[in-house]
């Protein structure tokens, strides 16, 4: 049997693996920072942070292409040993949350851009909970992807604590807007679409935990998706196994 | 190192496989579709039992979407498929990915029919929604007929009308505030509808994913991030530089 070319491919098939790892991370660095200056440039109504938002989307999109096509090619050429596959499935469907999460940013940027130029931006009252939640979205993306870059299951059940905070947040926020909406009917609009900036937020935090879910099923090889939670909040597979 | 004889064995299961994964995401597709037309009739009927049983069954949306996921990551360690079946393998994939998300929109129309029927009824009677209800269950369904055909000129055309729906959200969401700003008592129902009609949009973005891998499966190329004119043009010169050669 010939050893060195077997050996060799097999690094290489390892080098490839870790090298995927590494871009979807860097991926899910980009669209947290993406979530951050998209907020940051609405409540600042900066223009121009704005437009640069818009612009990287391009390179997320990119990524997404390049990591997906990697993803196949590595399926395609061996048949993978089992967590290998994982890995490989993890990676591939986490992209398409970060994705995801990147068009929300996209969403919030483009808000920016309208308002700046009308003049009109969220009501001040909404300042706070756009930034605290701009922040833990963000946060949550980042150890999000940590833990896929690690493999660190640990680390993804913090990520579904942030998503529940970042949901409360959402609710007492939506709570609050109704109030003003009432009161106010004539900055309706702005109202509205600070409505689907707090919903994006949320969707992000989602989409976090989405990524953090995919991590339990590279580490346990269990598929927690559709497991519900118990009305404690804890969730069900911690209570099952 | 493959004897030939076993490389065909294994095709053959495979396109067996394949044959029995493509079966269930039809009938998934089916049901969500069937979901759907539930939610918006439990909407306008003002109908809250079916609409909490819309929301309730969304579970077997993800079962489905667990199940035949599970089966296409062992149809793939096990059966090595080729590049171009792989791309099948991957559209699969990507199809109920998407099709589970579209349960999640219809499982929200759900939760809100259900309360809304507890309000009175807007003056238009929900005319807008049926009409946008009927464009995106259309779509879906069509999207779904050409990825069981591989149609991909059909996809083309089924992804086009998204920009039709989303015309559509825009003006029933326009109209919305309109009505909210002349009565202030309905700003509560107002801001369910925006929800239901967000959902309703949000599934006609999927039905155009789902449009983008039929394309993707017939032609190999990944359209998704290019506008549709500029996709059926490069899938056309593409087609035309091979039949020159």
């Amino acid at each position: 049997m010939a050893e060195t070319p077997e050996r060799h491919t097999f690094r290489s098939y390892d080098g490839a693996l870790s090298e995927l790892r590494l871009a979807a991370h860097s991926m899910g660095v980009l669209v947290a920072d993406q979530v951050k200056t998209a907020v940051r440039a609405l409540l600042e109504a900066d223009r121009e942070a704005a437009e640069q938002v818009l612009a990287r989307e391009q390179r997320i999109n990119e990524y997404q292409t390049q990591i997906e096509a990697e993803s196949f090619r590595l399926l395609a050429r061996q048949a993978p040993v089992a967590s290998d596959l994982r890995m490989i499935l993890a990676v591939s469907r986490a992209v398409t949350d970060l994705e995801r999460a990147g068009d929300e940013a996209k969403k919030i940027a483009r808000f920016a851009v309208a308002s700046a130029s009308a003049k009109v931006g969220p009501s001040r009252v909404m300042h706070r909970p756009l930034t605290h939640m701009a922040k833990l979205a963000s946060e949550s993306m980042r150890v999000a992807v940590d833990a896929l870059d690690r493999g660190d299951a640990a680390l993804a059940h913090d990520v579904a604590r942030l998503d529940r905070e970042i949901d409360d947040e959402f609710e007492a926020a939506l709570r609050q807007l109704m109030t003003v909406a009432m009161e106010r009917t004539r900055l309706l609009r702005p109202v509205f679409d600070t409505v689907f900036a707090l919903k994006s937020l949320e969707r992000i935090g989602d989409h976090a935990k989405n990524v953090a879910e995919h991590v339990v099923f590279l580490v346990s090889g269990d598929d927690v998706r559709h497991h519900d939670t118990r009305a404690d909040g804890v969730p069900a597979r911690d209570a099952q196994h | 190192m493959e004897p030939a004889e076993l490389g065909q064995h294994t095709s053959r299961r495979f396109n067996e496989d394949m044959e029995r994964v493509r079966t269930r995401v039809m009938q998934m597709g089916g049901f969500v579709e069937q979901q759907l037309q539930l939610a918006v009739k439990a909407l306008i009927n003002g109908d809250s039992a079916l609409g909490e049983e819309v929301a309730r069954d969304d579970y077997r949306v993800n079962q489905m979407e667990v199940e035949i996921d599970e089966e296409c990551g062992r149809i793939i360690a096990t059966r090595q498929p080729t590049a171009s079946d792989l791309r099948v393998m991957v559209a699969i994939i990507k199809t109920i990915t998407d099709l589970e998300r579209i349960g999640d929109e219809v499982e929200k129309v759900g939760n809100i029919a259900a309360r809304l029927a507890t309000m009175e009824k807007p003056a238009d009677n929900y005319r807008e929604i049926r009409h946008l209800g009927k464009l995106v269950t259309e779509m879906v369904h069509d999207a779904l007929h050409a990825f069981a055909r591989l149609e991909a000129d059909e996809a083309f055309e089924v992804a086009r009308r998204d920009r039709k729906i989303d015309e559509e959200y825009e003006a029933i969401q326009r109209q919305n505030i309109t009505f909210m700003m002349e009565d202030p008592r309905s700003i509560r129902r107002a801001l369910e509808i925006m929800w239901v009609v967000r959902a309703l949009e949000r599934i006609g973005d999927h039905a155009k994913n789902i449009c983008e891998y039929t394309v993707y499966m017939v032609h190999g190329k990944d359209i998704r991030h290019l506008s549709l004119d500029d996709a059926e043009k490069q899938i056309r010169d593409f087609a035309r530089s091979r039949q020159g050669t």
